[in-house]
């Protein structure tokens, strides 16, 4: 519960820890000699515990998407180390890196360009499962199938291409593509911005419940910190390349330190007077 | 009050090639009165967007009116040729699209975007033009020459929005619509847009007709509001009021939603609208919500309700009779 | 600027090797240029040596190479055997009416393939559009050699305009201005069946850059803001839709030497194309090298050119977009 998410984090055995990552880009003009490095990461430190919905805040520019993709294991950072069961990402050889890269999966804001719109619903779930050389053939679709399911996505619509989908339930393709490959982290980055309230709603309910089943740790990066309150356990702040605060959801919103905290909360609309109606909802 | 615009029972249809037609709109009723600020809000597939194109004539092919009528001033959009739609849009009327990087040309500055309008329009020759458009440019924010001869690509996506908005707001029209100006920015270039929005539409005195799917937004800057589902607007009044007390089942779901997320209740579990907006190809009989409903009345899966007035509020919903 | 100075390296690199790999093809060939001389049992064998000696024929390879590089680097090209003269002056002179013809034609081309192209994009749907697809695949279909037949055999009938050749007999009679309308009657066939054959390929690149362009939500926009559909076609779809036309305009100028080879030999007309394929035959070696060399320039020269204008047209290149 985001109420009381600060036990849920503190003294947990940590299943991530950042220290110190860096990373820039370095931007060579065509013609000219002129190079001009971006700094995307600053010497990153995070925690993140076992089990933990940690929300990861900041404006655009911050390095919240750097950050996501150096820990998904696709981009990798300049200096600094990722822990993750006793092992630095940032060393690993690639054979390695491919053992552990299905612990960690990464959604994408924008799952109708993550999504190769040749493959039927059921291939795109299968394909990593492929790819692992997982099984029989029998097996992997009966995975995906399942998969599928917990999702919210009826077996009827296997044969279906992207593109015959909704926004809300290609990303939920998305996510049981990435479930396919039992993931012990999942990293969101602005996976459910955009999207009807309602649906917002409803893929969060089915995050909750992948939590629940499969002991799920989840990275939700946004810049809606109004979703952000209602269900992270803890928040971190990104600022210009490094974490500035960090705190439970609660105490976050109730006294925020920095000031680009407290300017993001004081960013989110809101309504007043407006009562929620206990309902069969 | 004399009124702007006005809607009145408008049917628009998407011809797909091979899936037949999809009703987009299907009885859409509204008026808006000069310097009023209202406020569409919905999910996608209701309509809201397709309002938005439909009313300056930019319906993209294969759509089509097929009933209704859209007047602006006294003035019937409804079937005007394209030379006539030509010479409102940008001078009377403007639309803000929903992606801002998109809507700018990507090899042209953007003073010469914003410059072209005014030349479209307005007398006067190019050094008028660029005045105008220097001018404008800083309301919105931008002030200088190095914004002027920026190219889009340069800019960040709150300075972008900007742009658009000039680019809206230069002509002076009496009305703009903005179609989700905010969803793609980040919350504090959000409130930042929906400041400068609020500033300009006070200062300039523009009719405004804001789409969201969040109701927190138009809370920011709408006097009224219409509530849009399936195709048809099923509640409409004073937006403070619709939101204290909203009467439409979809209305008081979407609101409630909102209200617990407010109040930052994190349980394990959110409150959702069960279910999903329905197929516009394939509508139920009967009152398109009522699959989703926790107020199901026996006549809501038989018929479609009418329209129930009360001063200045309207809802349709067998509940209030219709 | 280091951009610069590797495409240039990068293009020497490119001339050496096609010049190394010409040496080594015609050495690999059987035959010389005696080859015919030595079937004529009248020539004796010390005749045919010495003049093998004489012409430097007896010599290895790479002995033969380093001499014509050295000339090259004086400014020579090696020497003609069948014409008995520097090549350099013959290339130079075949090389300037080949770029008479092709220039012309280029330019005619291209001036003709931008608006028609953006008109076809514009009026895609419906029968002109149909007409157009039409109309371009027939005429890709046609060979280059038929219809240059076709032309010819026009020409003798209708005596209208000569069949063949680049000027007339009495041409160093005639006043200036009628050596003008001589020339231009006896280009005016070639560069019509270049220009029919390369046309329609163009048209079609044009439109279809234009298409997806056209496509895009600023297009959208800019009509939307009402301006003029004649400035969103020119002024704003047409430069954004310039990158692949920019490509394509380099490699039209890379083929300035080489695409007209089968209209000048069918033609007459003293270009590149039939005094190569004569070369070849005669194994008139430093002609051949030259030639190859020569349009081996033009190509490289072509390509260098795209890229200067790509990053000229392009704002996104030029400001390094991040």
């Amino acid at each position: 519960m985001a109420a009381d998410g600060a036990q849920v984090c503190v003294g947990v055995e940590p299943l991530l820890r950042v220290e110190r990552l860096s990373k820039s880009y370095v931007h060579r003009h065509p013609l000219l000699l002129r190079q001009h490095p971006v700094t995307a990461l600053n010497g990153v430190d995070l925690v993140v515990g076992h089990g933990c919905f940690l929300a990861l805040v900041g404006e655009s520019g911050s390095g919240k998407s750097t950050l996501a993709r150096c820990l998904a294991c696709l981009e990798r950072p300049w200096s600094g180390s990722v822990w993750f069961h006793g092992k630095d990402l940032v060393k690993l050889g690639e054979a390695e890196l491919r053992r552990t890269r299905p612990k960690i999966q990464l959604i994408f804001q924008d799952a109708a360009t993550a999504l190769n719109p040749r493959f039927s619903a059921l291939d795109l779930v299968e394909e990593p499962l492929r790819i692992q050389h997982y099984g029989s053939a029998r097996a992997r679709r009966q995975k995906a199938l399942e998969a599928m399911a917990q999702v919210g996505l009826p077996p009827d619509c296997a044969q279906r291409f992207p593109h015959q989908f909704s926004g809300g339930q290609r990303q939920r393709l998305a996510i049981a593509r990435a479930l396919v490959q039992e993931p012990e982290l999942l990293v969101l980055d602005e996976a459910l911005s955009g999207l009807d309230l309602s649906l917002q709603a409803q893929i969060m309910n089915i995050l909750f419940e992948l939590r629940q089943q499969h002991a799920l740790t989840y990275l939700y990066i946004s810049h809606d910190l109004g979703l952000v309150r209602q269900v992270a356990d803890e928040v971190a702040v990104m600022d210009g390349g490094r974490v500035v605060e960090r705190a439970s959801a609660a105490e976050l919103f109730r006294s925020p330190q920095q000031p680009v905290t407290q300017a993001l909360v004081r960013a989110v609309p809101e309504i007043a007077g407006i009562r929620p109606v206990a309902g069969s909802w | 009050m004399e009124a702007l615009l006005q809607v009145r029972d408008l049917h628009v249809q998407y011809n797909l090639e091979k899936a037949g037609h999809v009703s987009a709109l299907r009885g859409v009723d509204f008026e808006m009165t000069a310097g009023q600020s209202v406020g569409v809000l919905g999910e996608s597939g209701c309509g809201k967007s397709t309002l938005a194109t439909t009313i300056p004539g930019l319906l993209p092919a294969g759509a089509s009116i097929t009933r209704g009528s859209v007047r602006l001033r006294e003035r019937e959009l409804v079937g005007l040729e394209e030379m006539e739609l030509r010479s409102i849009r940008g001078a009377e009327v403007e639309l803000i699209h929903q992606e801002p990087a998109l809507a700018l040309n990507p090899v042209l500055r953007i003073g010469a975007q914003i410059a072209d309008i005014v030349r479209a329009h307005m007398p006067g020759d190019r050094g008028s033009a660029i005045r105008q458009t220097q001018e404008m440019l800083q309301r919105v924010g931008l002030p200088g020459e190095r914004f002027f001869r920026a190219y889009p690509h340069q800019l960040s996506g709150g300075q972008r929005q900007r742009v658009v908005i000039a680019q809206a707001l230069v002509c002076r029209p009496q009305l703009v619509l903005a179609d989700e100006p905010t969803s793609s920015l980040d919350s504090t270039t959000q409130s930042e847009i929906l400041s400068l929005l609020q500033t300009l539409r006070q200062e300039m005195r523009v009719s405004l007709l804001l789409i969201s799917h969040d109701p927190a937004v138009l809370a920011t800057l709408c006097d009224r509001v219409l509530v849009m589902y399936a195709g048809k607007i099923v509640e409409q009044g004073p937006l403070s009021e619709v939101y204290r007390r909203p009467r439409h089942p979809y209305t008081q779901a979407l609101l409630s939603l909102v209200a617990s997320r407010q109040s930052g209740n994190g349980n394990v579990r959110l409150p959702a609208i069960p279910g999903h907006p329905p197929n516009l190809s394939q509508l139920p009989s009967g009152c398109s919500f009522e699959p989703r409903c926790a107020e199901r009345l026996g006549a809501c899966a038989v018929r479609e309700p009418e329209e129930v007035e009360e001063g200045e509020r309207r809802v349709r919903c067998f509940k209030y009779g219709g | 600027m280091r951009y610069l100075v590797r495409r240039l390296l990068h293009a020497v690199l490119v001339l050496w090797g096609v010049s190394v790999l010409s040496f080594l093809f015609s050495e690999m060939a059987p035959g010389d240029y005696l080859a015919e001389m030595r079937m004529m049992p009248q020539i004796s064998k010390e005749t045919i040596a010495a003049q093998r000696a004489q012409y430097g024929l007896d010599r290895p390879l790479p002995i033969k190479y380093a001499r014509w590089l050295k000339s090259v680097a004086r400014g020579d090209l090696g020497y003609s055997f069948a014409y008995n003269m520097p090549a350099r002056k013959l290339l130079g002179v075949r090389a300037r009416n080949t770029l008479m013809l092709t220039c012309t034609a280029v330019l005619l081309s291209w001036l003709f393939a931008i608006p028609l192209g953006v008109w076809a994009a514009h009026h895609q749907r419906g029968w002109a559009g149909r007409v157009f697809g039409a109309g371009t695949s027939v005429l890709l279909a046609i060979p280059d050699l038929l219809l240059a037949l076709v032309f010819l055999m026009v020409a003798v009938r209708t005596r209208l305009l000569p069949p063949g050749g680049m000027v007339s007999v009495n041409f160093a009679e005639l006043t200036p201005l009628g050596k003008l309308q001589d020339l231009t009657a006896h280009m005016l066939l070639p560069v019509v069946v270049i220009v029919l054959g390369t046309l329609p390929m163009l048209v079609r690149h044009v439109r279809a850059a234009m298409l997806e362009v056209l496509d895009a939500a600023f297009i959208r926009a800019a009509r939307g803001h009402g301006l003029p559909e004649r400035w969103v076609l020119f002024r704003y779809a047409l430069p954004a839709a310039a990158n692949p036309l920019i490509s394509l305009f380099g490699f039209s100028v890379a083929t300035l030497l080489s695409a007209s080879l089968l209209v000048e030999v069918i033609m007459s007309w003293p270009g590149l194309g039939p005094m190569l394929l004569e070369a070849i035959f005669a194994r008139d070696l430093y002609l051949v090298i030259g030639a190859v060399v020569l349009s081996t320039l033009f190509l490289v020269a072509g390509n260098l050119v795209a890229d200067l204008l790509l990053y000229a047209a392009d704002p996104r290149i030029r400001t390094g977009e991040p």
